[in-house]
């Protein structure tokens, strides 16, 4: 009783710590994104209008470039806006988009977010799932077998093609030689957009090349790490106890090995997942798929500065949070590190 | 397993059900298209007239579905559409031809045909002005209806620019209220408009008149729908407008558009567009875009997304892809030449002699050759080569024999550098006041066109002793480095094209000093100032456009002063590659067959899909038609 209170406030603490340092980390990162891309030269009104010019639409007019300049608080010291925007955020109003103006910047994340969280959180778990299982499998039992020997090379050269020339190849056999997927885009053209059958279907025939592209270019790393773990711990004093014990071979991989070795891998996930609102730009770029990452490098490219700073925010907020969420994990998944913290 | 394990693993399963959770409530949400529109509804009750303000929510029909590709007229945009619940053209955000809002829904009261040289009536029939040209009066088509059944007149139009006045943030206003005084509402079909100042050449002005010139023009809006609305962040959804097109879907990487049955057209001109759905979409990079047209799921592709590379293994895919000539050149001619800007205000290329040097080092043919792929042709001047431009052309012949600004002549560069003073150094580099001469070259990293010709332009610069630092830069920074003034050289585009407004840019009023703002990239950001030229100009502002013998006259003193002092160096045509396919649709318009520009970015495309009656005969020019029909 008195050692499970301990270890109840311990792990209390701990996550107090963590916390903590999750609102700090979000804090300081919030500020330097406000403050870095109005380093840069360059004035993103301007931007707006070379839109314009550049389909031969204007001569430009010097005000209507002050108006908005005045309408997005850019006349005003850097310090006061900071200050009206961090009051803003705080009110969870991200402001207008200064390129697509007067869209919402919560509008234009809300419209973008489904698509990259479902093409990437379904291929990040795929990819980790398939990565890991075909890793464990080669690392535990790969001298044995040349055809699993084999795939350790595949995996290295498909892990390292430069993936836009992976969809492209993809895109070229699969959309126009062989027709079976469409070319682009996230759904048909003139489709009803409804939550019906026909529409779900319509999306994954859309993502299953994007999909598979991003699977098989991410599916190496997965696999060549969970093949080193696996490989790392079968030297380890319990799993030659286990052999010597005489357990079935299968019973060690999995119930044992695979299970130590997962601990890193979870932490990779999690990561990773952290890391799935940053969008993915290039296949974005060549399957037309509506998500963040266009968005986002549009952003920066234009110096949207409310847009970059709602897009870097939700990035960075995700990626502390799952570090967060990894942090009070870890200590319920390996009673290892739970022990540690009691001071045994 | 024990307890522990047990509760472990559970803690696990929850943990990876949140997270599910959160991902499976990440569902795409339909873009739902209504709108909530107050309608003035007058109604007879017990023989007394009553007029309610009522509510009314309009929903347009179903979104188009079950469309056969026969139907369809598919245009591929160069980007994403970032809201597409955005229907307001006049903020800036929204780009009015990747949505298709200027070209199939909203109409112009003239269409400029540059083509042919027509200025074509479409929602006005004729304008007059005052003696003076201070005012002018434009007559409305009978007839003209908004989608939703009430009927287009000058309240509109009053209300449209007295919307421009109020709200300094719609795009134009600047332009409109600069020309504009006031718009006076002379009966329901018949405006005028008071000027500021005289100017004859008023109705040209697309930024401030609704007349599409290059492009665009001001756009009319519906008093009963935009009434009361701050038009800086009114979404417009759905639009209601004159165009035979009504907004079906919207998402970001396609905007739908469905044929009006109800179109004003159909009854005044008895015509309909052929196509039945007009889908302007994003399919992706060029090779998406090469791949949908070989594949014919595409008609045609907007401007600079395919490379005469592509396009020549696309037409080996599919022969029905046609451009606007059948061999080379390929290319359309954009109305925007190409010239090399030289910083006028930064020595030495404050001195014409050094300028003249500058043109005389440039090999044109070999950056056509290498850069453009042979797709356009050398320019001795800033003006696009159209036939309706021929008499102003034919006009400066000899002084275009005695400037040759096309020619490549290394002696006589030398020989104009060492006229000035500078002097060769014993590597053979040119050197000023004992330093060897450097040139910033300020190139936009973004247009694929900059860099292709700055690395052949550096090349041959450099070639002939010049030190070339070039600069690529991108988006704001590359901007504000060009109206700053931050370079010595830049390529440009020569917008608009016209006669009088190209001259116009090389008014000394535009230029500022070096480290200000200059008013746009080709409006003297290159500060050159000379007072008769300037005269010249004045008078030319103030010549009514159909007196060509006056502007021919005026044209050939101003041209007299720009070829000897070259502020700007004149390159190369501008090409406009832009292939069609006529699998599903034919009667483009063709170098054979001239009718009209082959532009879809336009809003003269409303032109292209429908045809047009001719403004001297009446009879039914052109509009695309269904293949093999």
């Amino acid at each position: 009783m008195q050692y499970g209170l301990e270890l109840m406030k311990a792990y209390l603490k701990f996550l107090g710590e963590r916390f903590a340092i999750l609102v700090a980390t979000v804090f300081i990162s919030v500020t330097v994104v406000f403050f870095v891309p109005r380093l840069v030269p360059g004035d993103p009104v301007t931007a707006i209008f070379m839109r314009l010019v550049s389909v031969g639409g204007s001569r430009g007019a010097p005000l209507l470039v002050a108006e908005y300049r005045r309408i997005f608080g850019l006349d005003q010291s850097l310090w006061d806006q900071y200050v009206s925007f961090l009051r803003e955020l705080l009110r969870g109003n991200l402001g207008y988009s200064i390129a697509s103006f007067p869209s919402h910047v919560t509008d234009l994340l809300r419209i973008s977010l489904p698509w990259t969280l479902g093409l990437l959180t379904v291929t990040t778990i795929i990819s980790w799932v398939l990565g890991s299982i075909l890793g464990a499998v080669v690392g535990w039992r790969g001298r044995k077998s040349r055809v699993l020997q084999m795939l350790v090379p595949v995996a290295l050269v498909v892990y390292t093609i430069p993936y836009y020339i992976l969809a492209l190849i993809l895109v070229f056999l699969f959309a126009f030689y062989w027709r079976i997927f469409p070319l682009s885009g996230a759904f048909s053209v003139g489709v009803v957009r409804e939550f019906s059958l026909s529409f779900a279907m319509d999306i994954l025939r859309h993502a299953a090349l994007p999909g598979l592209s991003i699977v098989l270019v991410s599916l190496g790393w997965w696999f060549l790490s969970m093949r080193s773990l696996i490989t790392t711990l079968k030297g380890e004093d319990y799993i030659q106890y286990a052999e010597a014990m005489g357990l079935k071979e299968r019973r060690i991989l999995w119930g044992y090995a695979f299970r130590n070795a997962l601990l890193p891998q979870a932490t990779g996930l999690a990561i990773s997942f952290g890391h799935i609102v940053s969008g993915a730009l290039v296949t974005e770029v060549i399957f037309a798929y509506p998500g963040l990452g266009w968005l986002i490098f549009n952003a920066i490219k234009g110096l949207d500065f409310p847009v970059i700073q709602g897009g870097i925010l939700l990035i960075i907020f995700s990626v502390a949070l799952a570090n967060f969420v990894i942090d009070i994990a870890y200590p319920l998944i390996d009673p290892r590190i739970r022990y540690e913290r009691a001071g045994r | 397993m024990n307890a522990k394990s047990r509760a472990r693993a559970g803690i696990l399963l929850v943990l990876l059900a949140l997270v599910a959770a959160a991902c499976a409530g990440a569902t795409p949400e339909p873009v739902v298209v209504t709108q909530v529109v107050e309608r003035v509804v007058t109604q007879i009750v017990e023989g007394e007239t009553v007029v309610e303000t009522v509510v009314v929510e309009v929903t347009p029909q179903a979104p188009a579905q079950d469309q056969t590709r026969a139907e369809q007229l598919n245009i591929a945009i160069n980007g994403p559409i970032a809201d597409p619940t955005n229907l307001n053209l006049y903020a800036p955000g929204v780009s009015r031809s990747n949505t298709g809002l200027h070209q199939v829904i909203y109409e112009y009261f003239f269409y400029n045909n540059l083509q042919t040289g027509e200025f074509i009536p479409w929602l006005a029939t004729d304008y007059a002005y005052n003696e003076d040209f201070t005012s002018i009066t434009v007559n409305l088509r009978e007839g003209v209806t908004w989608s939703d059944g009430e009927a287009f007149n000058a309240d509109d139009v009053v209300f449209t620019y007295d919307l421009l006045r109020d709200n300094p943030g719609m795009v134009w206003s600047e332009e409109a209220n600069r020309w504009v005084e006031s718009v006076e509402k002379v009966d329901d079909l018949t405006i005028t408009f008071h000027l500021t100042e005289a100017n004859p050449r008023y109705h040209l002005i697309r930024e401030a008149f609704p007349a599409v010139g290059i492009w665009g023009g001001i756009t009319i809006l519906p008093q009963h729908v935009w009434e009361g609305e701050d038009p800086l962040t009114f979404k417009n959804n759905p639009p209601i407008s004159t165009g035979p097109y009504r907004l079906a879907n919207a998402s970001q990487n396609v905007m739908t558009y469905e044929r009006r049955d109800d179109w004003w057209g159909t009854e005044v001109f008895g015509v309909q567009p052929a196509p039945k759905f007009i889908n302007f979409m994003y399919v992706g990079p060029s090779t998406s875009v090469a791949l949908a047209l070989a594949a014919d799921e595409l008609d045609s592709p907007n401007i600079g997304i395919l490379s005469l590379a592509d396009f020549l293994s696309v037409k080996d895919r599919n022969p029905n892809l046609e451009a606007w000539s059948d061999g080379a050149p390929y290319a359309w001619l954009d109305p925007c030449p190409r010239a090399l800007m030289v910083q006028n205000a930064t020595p030495p290329w404050d001195q014409k002699e050094a300028r003249w040097a500058l043109s005389y080092m440039i090999d044109r043919d070999q950056i056509v050759e290498l850069a453009y792929e042979g797709t356009t042709v050398p320019s001795w001047g800033i003006w696009p080569f159209y036939d309706g431009l021929d008499p102003f052309f034919d006009a400066i012949a000899d002084l275009r024999d005695q400037y040759p600004t096309n020619t490549q002549d290394l002696a006589q560069a030398e020989e104009l550098l060492t006229s000035i003073g500078l002097s060769k150094n014993a590597d053979g580099a040119w050197t000023m006041n004992g330093s060897p001469l450097q040139l910033t070259y300020l190139v936009n990293a973004d247009s694929g066109e900059e860099m292709k010709v700055s690395a052949v332009l550096a090349d041959q610069l450099e070639a002939a002793g010049l030190q070339v630092n070039v600069q690529p830069l991108s988006g704001p920074p590359q901007e504000d480095a060009r109206l700053l003034g931050q370079y010595d050289i830049a390529l440009q585009a020569m917008c608009p094209g016209f006669i009088f407004d190209n001259l116009e840019l090389f008014h000394s009023s535009f230029s500022v000093p070096l480290g200000e703002r200059a008013p746009w990239f080709e409006r003297n950001s290159f500060r050159y100032q000379n007072a008769e030229l300037d005269a010249i100009v004045d008078e030319m502002a103030q010549t009514p456009p159909d007196d060509e013998a006056a502007l021919i006259q005026q044209y050939q003193e101003a041209m007299a002063i720009w070829f000897e002092d070259l502020p700007v160096i004149p390159m190369f045509q501008a090409p406009a590659l832009v292939p069609f396919t006529s699998t599903y649709w034919e009667g483009w318009p063709t170098a054979d067959d001239a009718w009209n520009m082959p532009v879809s970015w336009w809003a003269t495309f409303n032109l292209v899909i429908n045809g047009y009656p001719s403004p001297d005969t009446g009879e039914w020019i052109g509009g695309i038609r269904p293949a093999g029909g």
